[in-house]
């Protein structure tokens, strides 16, 4: 009764993730634009999206690099000219291939990116299930009963005595 | 001086060695000397790797530019308080600083450990010593700082203009240091294997260390966020840079790891589970030590860049196959006896945490390792970016956050579904109510709405139990109240203290999500006297200064800030030009309130210095980021200050000793 309890707040948690993963995967962010000389709130958006093809894994939104001030004015230009955010990026990957965008496309071989986390976590789930039931198991023995092999012998004990008494008797030399 | 500074390497090399035979020795042939003498070894590494280090110091402030790593890391025109700075900013310099971290930290862990931990001590020594000994091998083999150079330069290069900012002064070290503490709760672990010790001994200090270590990595994320934040210049803090995620792992298997330990100390359970999570955040650690070095994966962090990538790769690959083969050989003495009695316990649910943490260092991981696997595959480096980790470990992360506020509600062995009811019942009618009252207000995004909520959640939850406990306490023993909370804190400050970190967590978060999703940006082009509008905030461009220093062309602009058409500050924006470098270095002007910080930063200023181009961003709360570090520190202080009865314990333990017979120490 209570495992189904635990459970079920488990799958819940699991099942709002992935809901929220789907939901908020392409949303488009919605926020107040202003329209400076060239850069809009819509443009930054998209610039986060877009990665500088020469400064190791940075957006053209966070580099400083001379492409990157270029392909940003590109992406101010290409909005002006009355494109969707959808056929701005589209253009990019014409340009510079599909490794362009920030986020791996959710298909093809990039799919295997966005899968295999959800594999994983499966996988520790299951884990978890196993582990609960191989210690819900009432418990065999006492924990005095175990085998000898956890507990040092006592002759090593007694011999670590005395390297610690070696050591007082030198505490001056530390 | 470069030969005195390579004569303390080499002896600290033959120190470290000798610090790794002799206690591991000295158990198995009975000779109680050369377990002392291994002790002692390890802290003299400490000294000859602290000469080492104030050579290096020294030549630095001395320009002594025969020493090819002081040549390439510093000049004539670098003001001195760089000094430190570049002594760890290459990738020499930062082995020694390493070397020079773990030969502290071990000095300490051998010099604290009470004398009962037995056998668990020499073993532990040995462990840490042969880490010790594989980094002062490549340190001297294959990247000496103290190499000289036939022909003296009269000026060396400089340090990257980058990392000219007080964040580097402490950034790096925490968490080099971190990174490297690592090594300690891992070699405990060991230790604790090979001397079959492996309860409660291993429990605590494990325990001990396992936080030190956690609490130096996380100070040192949250130092590297920060400087990002001040001179990066994009206004963001965290980029899931392949070297930040490299730190970020095995502080998350650390946090895994201290909260499991504590099922281990209560119920005498996750044995197994325990060293299996050590020895992973160990392989998590040299992983990023192998990031830091290899330049396999495309990062912007690069200072450190050079080719003893696959040294370190190698590194964690046989450290990985030994600790387990070692766990696999021990295993029998392993296994739990208790068994769990319910799902809805306090263990139950650290299994829970475990699980999500894990889950997040995996999708890290697996985000970092990525691009190497579609090339292996042929489809060329595909870089992951931010929105594939915040899409995946987002959700985990709430998850965890969630579980922060339930977690502690949960007692241990069993609990049952109506005291979390009642325990919960305040908490969680709290955060529905500022959930709906920010969906009223205007709050739409659900990421955002239940980031708030739940962070609410946990919030209240620990409020709640620090007010019942202080008057239980304050009913029981009377006093005052805040005397009462103070009593409360110290009598179980492990708990206590774990709750000022969840707190300080919960800023984390508030920040997060606030800056995430409620950051306004703009790019504007504005001449002298013009005013530009963000948010509440409305800037005015004053003027630009240009000061020419002899390494560097500095440029401010000022600008006067209004908020509702009131003047309220005066912002000075700071850019260096350093044309040895060819490189531009920018500080952002930030204002920052715990409502929401300004982040003024100017470009391409025209010549006649008329007019300039800025970026303007509104961060909401990120100001509780950087009050969240503090607290952490402060709690984790609080959960490691050592109880009282425990010092009694290490007082009467010296009456057990018998006095050893002479002659047997040869």
């Amino acid at each position: 009764m209570r495992l189904a309890h635990a459970w079920r707040v488990v799958f819940a948690l699991l099942t709002i993730s992935l809901a929220f993963f789907l939901l908020t995967a392409n949303e488009p962010d919605t926020v107040h634009a202003q329209e400076p000389y060239c850069a809009s709130q819509r443009s930054a958006e998209l610039s986060k999206q877009i990665l500088c093809p020469q400064c190791s894994g940075q957006t053209i939104h966070q580099s400083q690099a001379p492409i990157a001030q270029d392909m940003r004015a590109r992406v101010c230009s290409l909005i002006d000219e009355g494109l969707s955010d959808e056929e701005i990026l589209d253009y990019f990957v014409a340009r510079y291939g599909e490794n362009v965008l920030a986020e791996p496309p959710k298909s093809g071989f990039s799919l295997t990116i966005w899968l295999i986390p959800f594999v994983a976590m499966g996988l520790g789930i299951g884990g978890v299930v196993w582990a609960v039931k191989v210690l819900r198991r009432p418990a065999g023995q006492p924990l005095s009963a175990r085998p000898a092999a956890s507990a040092p012998s006592p002759g090593l004990d007694r011999y670590m005595d005395m390297v610690d008494s070696e050591m007082e008797g030198h505490a001056s030399d530390d | 001086m470069a030969e005195l500074g390579q004569a303390a390497l080499i002896i600290a090399l033959a120190l470290s060695a000798y610090g790794m035979v002799t206690p591991v020795l000295g158990v198995r042939r009975r000779v109680p000397s050369l377990v002392v003498s291994g002790r002692r070894a390890t802290y003299l590494t400490l000294l000859s790797l602290a000469i080492a280090t104030t050579v290096l110091v020294i030549a630095f402030l001395d320009n002594q530019f025969n020493i090819q790593y002081v040549a390439e890391h510093s000049n004539l025109a670098m003001p001195r308080i760089y000094t430190w700075v570049a002594f760890y900013a290459g990738n020499e310099g930062s082995l020694l600083y390493i070397a020079l971290s773990l030969s502290l930290v071990s000095a300490l862990v051998m010099w604290t450990s009470p004398s009962r931990l037995g056998t668990l001590r020499p073993y532990t020594n040995s462990v840490l010593m042969l880490i010790l000994t594989f980094f002062l091998v490549v340190m001297i083999t294959l990247a000496n700082p103290f190499t000289e150079l036939v022909n003296a330069p009269l000026d060396g290069q400089g340090i990257n203009p980058l990392l000219q900012h007080p964040g580097m002064f402490f950034h790096p070290p925490l968490l080099m240091t971190g990174l490297i503490s690592v090594s300690v709760p891992f070699a405990l672990a060991m230790g604790a294997m090979l001397s079959g010790r492996v309860d409660d001994d291993w429990v605590d200090i494990g325990r001990t260390w396992g936080i030190i270590a956690w609490a130096l990595l996380g100070a040192g994320l949250l130092l590297g966020a920060w400087w990002a934040y001040t001179i990066l210049g994009w206004g963001g803090y965290w980029a899931w840079d392949p070297v930040e995620n490299a730190a970020l792992m095995p502080w998350l298997g650390l946090t895994a790891f201290i909260h499991s330990i504590m099922v281990q100390k209560r119920r005498g359970m996750f044995r197994l589970w325990n060293m299996v999570l050590i020895n992973v955040t160990f392989v998590l650690a040299s992983f990023g030590m192998f990031i830091n070095r290899g330049g396999s994966v495309p990062s912007v962090h690069s200072f450190g860049a050079s080719t003893l990538g696959w040294i370190f790769l190698s590194f964690m690959v046989v450290a990985a196959v030994a600790s387990f083969s070692l766990f696999i050989h021990k295993m029998s003495i392993l296994k739990s006896v208790e068994s769990l009695e319910s799902t809805l316990s306090r263990e139950a649910s650290f299994l829970l945490n475990n699980l999500l943490l894990l889950g997040v260092a995996f999708v890290t991981l697996w985000g970092v390792i990525f691009p190497l696997i579609s090339q292996f595959f042929g489809k060329g480096t595909i870089t992951v970016g931010q929105p594939f980790y915040n899409q995946v470990n987002g959700p985990l992360f709430l998850a965890l956050i969630f579980l922060m506020g339930v977690g502690p509600l949960l007692p241990w062995r069993h609990g049952s579904w109506a005291t979390l009811r009642k325990a919960i019942a305040l908490p969680g009618s709290v955060a529905v109510g500022v959930t709906v009252v920010l969906a009223v207000l205007g709050v739409r995004q659900p990421y955002a709405l239940l980031g708030f909520g739940v962070s609410t959640l946990v919030a209240v939850s620990i409020f709640q139990e620090w007010v019942r406990g202080t008057i239980a306490r304050k009913r029981a023993s009377g006093g005052s109240y805040p005397m009462a909370f103070l009593g409360l804190m110290s009598a179980n400050r492990p708990r206590y203290g774990g709750y000022i970190v969840h707190l300080a967590i919960v800023m984390l978060a508030f920040g997060v999500v606030g800056s995430s999703f409620y950051d306004l940006e703009s790019d504007v082009l504005l001449s002298v006297g013009q005013r530009a509008t963000i948010g509440d905030y409305e800037i005015e461009f004053i003027r630009t200064d240009v000061t020419p220093f002899s390494d560097r062309t500095e440029r401010t602009a000022t600008v006067d800030v209004y908020k509702n058409g009131k003047y309220i500050d005066t912002m000075v924006a700071w850019q260096g030009v350093y044309p040895a470098f060819r490189m531009l270095s920018t500080r952002a002007a930030i204002r920052s309130t715990p409502v929401d910080d300004l982040y003024v930063m100017f470009s391409e200023v025209q010549p006649d210095g008329q007019s300039a181009a800025f970026r303007l961003l509104m961060n909401p709360l990120v100001w509780w980021m950087w009050v969240a570090g503090p607290v952490m520190i402060l709690g984790t202080v609080v959960a490691l200050w050592p109880a009282r009865q425990r010092a009694v314990a290490y007082v009467t333990r010296p009456d057990k000793a018998k006095p050893l017979p002479q002659g047997t120490g040869g």
